[in-house]
């Protein structure tokens, strides 16, 4: 079964030979902008670089972040994890609870144990990968900066997200959207987001770390030198955690001379609906909606 | 009649949803005296002096024509054949990018405008990326969904030429077929603070005899934000065909087809449109035309499944006679409502 599973993530796994992922081993000497990218050593090397670091800034006068950029860790699983078929080993991305992983509550862990077993993962059905997962989303991303909007443009499943940072409060909660609806302001040098809004069907990685559609996500992308950003995000769901946490990661700048985005349509060609189906796996519909889901 | 109704949701896929309008007024924009977006105010300019089309626009269908004459022959065969499938194998109807199809150019998007880049980004959340850095084209692209595109401005019209187009795009959703050597050219001219002029030109000698294309005006969607609108699920379930429409026919009488021969008007989206119905031989055709022609320049045979009720490529057809057996009106029916067009003559 686990073989299986491993091969309806095969589509996402694809696009993560980005050049800069690094394993839990190399993690323990990999550096960017002379820090470790283990992420709680990142944190706490990176955040002072950042208030000190003087960034370029774009003609409006903000960091400018633009360019092309690679993600540190693959979203495979957000929490320790060791090496297996077609995945990289990996630390745990949560930085601030006692034992790194995440704080689910009992119900929710139990959920957590078999939830790939019982059902696709978002990303194989290629939906788009919803907030924080599209920060360290599969393949390379590529950061526009026009006045009044940050957009981060995914390979992966050819999608992007929107960051309107003068726009107002956020949408009406009744809607729910598979990206969320983000809403940025600078803070000096850092941009802040607030996510909102999340429809609930979107895992934080493959190996089934969810949250719910109470999810509520604050993120702080800072430069800690030109072509190193740290990135941070508080995530808070009354429904499914015991506490607040917060997950760390570096994105590293893709200085490949001439380098651009590719396109993957993910929906062309993509088993992975039907691989699943096959041996009983259902669509995600979200945790709230299965059976014991959100006591 | 319920079976008519299954390829029907090929018609509200295009649609943009009642959800998009919400109300969100956007600071720092020109304003009438009474409060409403100005519309008719200057272009605003970036640092360049250029005109800054950044922006959430939209525009209603162009009016290009589809010309068969125009078509060479395997694209006309191909045409046919995708409505005899009742237009099934649409790329979005799939969940994939739509490519350079007609729709596409003036659906929800949010243009953001840097010095060395435009990104034009779609509410299905697919995107694309203008390099107005100087770079020419590639002579031999790598085909893709959405091509590759580059920009330049021509005094205050930007120009965008685009190549490197996969064979699986349509250029229309009436299944308008190319080759890879499709280029596209795109002309904007914004004209005030809320129109942008759209000017699209499609050469493709191998596939059309002379280039064609359509112009549009856009308008600035001003006080609301687009959101997205994500494919979650692929058609490929969709049923009906031409085929299965032809098993179940009935045979009408012609006398009765005559009768319905005539120009029937109404309004489809704000759009005021005719449907001309026509005899050939003993086949009943519809033809809808309006200012949205493209939606209506393929003509639709209408398969009787009883004396008043046809099914036309996908949409039922029903005839309204009065006492006398005259019909003073025809119903078109989609998955989103019906639409009474009422007999012109």
């Amino acid at each position: 079964m686990s073989q299986f599973l491993f091969s309806l993530t095969a589509a996402g796994l694809a696009l993560t030979a980005s050049a800069v992922c690094v394993s839990a081993q190399a993690a323990a000497t990999a550096t960017a902008a002379g820090c470790p990218l283990e992420p709680v050593k990142f944190h706490a090397c990176a955040v002072p670089k950042a208030k000190t670091f003087n960034p370029p800034r774009t003609s409006d006068g903000r960091p400018d972040m633009q360019g092309y950029w690679d993600r540190a860790f693959t979203s495979q699983d957000i929490e320790e994890h060791t090496a297996g078929f077609g995945i990289q080993a990996g630390p745990s991305l949560v930085i601030d609870t006692p034992d790194r992983k995440i704080p689910y509550q009992p119900w929710a862990l139990d959920i957590k144990k078999d939830i790939v077993e019982r059902f696709i993962s978002p990303l194989a059905s290629c939906f788009p990968p919803g907030m924080p997962r599209h920060v360290i989303a599969p393949a390379s991303h590529q950061i526009i900066q026009a006045s009044g909007y940050v957009v981060h443009l995914l390979e992966y499943s050819h999608s992007y997200r929107i960051i309107p940072t003068a726009a107002g409060p956020h949408v009406p909660s009744s809607l729910k959207l598979w990206q969320g609806d983000s809403r940025g302001h600078w803070e000096d040098n850092t941009l802040v987001v607030d996510v909102t809004n999340s429809n609930g069907l979107t895992w934080f990685d493959n190996a089934g770390n969810f949250f719910s559609d109470a999810l509520h996500v604050v993120e702080r992308f800072a430069l800690v030198d030109a072509d190193t950003i740290h990135y941070e995000a508080r995530i808070e769901d009354p429904k499914v955690y015991t506490r607040p946490w917060t997950m760390v990661s570096a994105l590293v700048r893709n200085k490949e001379p001439g380098f651009e985005l590719l396109e993957q349509a993910c929906h062309e060609g993509n088993r992975a609906v039907e691989g699943g189906q096959s041996v009983g796996l259902k669509p995600y519909p979200g945790v709230t909606n299965i059976s014991g889901g959100g006591r | 009649m319920r079976l008519l109704f299954t390829a029907l949701a090929l018609i509200v896929a295009t649609l943009p949803a009642g959800a998009q309008w919400l109300d969100r007024p956007w600071p720092g924009i020109p304003r009438t005296a009474d409060g409403k977006p100005d519309l008719t105010a200057p272009v605003p300019r970036g640092p360049g002096g250029r005109p800054d089309l950044t922006g959430v626009w939209s525009g209603p269908n162009p009016e290009a024509i589809l010309d068969p004459a125009n078509e060479q022959p395997w694209v006309n065969e191909l045409v046919r054949q995708r409505q005899q499938e009742y237009h099934k194998g649409r790329p979005s109807y799939h969940c994939l990018p739509s490519g350079p199809e007609v729709d596409t150019f003036l659906g929800w998007k949010r243009i953001l405008q840097t010095p060395t880049l435009l990104a034009m980004l779609n509410d299905d959340l697919t995107y694309r990326i203008i390099f107005m850095d100087g770079r020419e084209l590639e002579v031999n692209p790598a085909p893709s969904w959405m091509g590759y595109s580059v920009g330049r401005w021509d005094g205050d019209a930007l120009i965008v030429e685009s190549a490197g187009y996969n064979v699986k795009t349509w250029l229309s959703r009436y299944g308008q077929a190319h080759t890879e050597a499709l280029r596209v050219r795109e002309v904007y001219r914004r004209r005030d603070f809320g129109h942008m002029e759209v000017e699209v030109t499609f050469t493709d000698p191998a596939a059309y005899v002379k280039p064609w294309g359509f112009k549009s005006i856009m308008q600035l969607q001003a006080d609301t934000e687009m959101l997205e609108s994500v494919c979650e699920r692929s058609s490929d379930q969709w049923v009906g065909s031409a085929a299965d429409a032809a098993r179940a026919a009935v045979t009408v009488a012609p006398d009765v087809l005559a009768r319905y021969v005539g120009v029937y008007g109404g309004v489809y989206l704000n759009t005021k449109r005719t449907i001309d119905v026509t005899l050939e031989g003993s086949q009943l055709i519809a033809r809808v035309v309006g200012a949205a022609a493209i939606d209506g320049g393929e003509m639709r045979p209408l398969v009787p499944r009883s004396n008043t009720l046809f099914e036309g490529v996908g949409l039922g057809y029903q005839f309204i006679l009065d006492e006398k057996g005259v019909a003073t009106a025809v119903v078109e029916i989609k998955v989103n409502g019906p639409i009474t067009y009422t007999r012109l003559k």
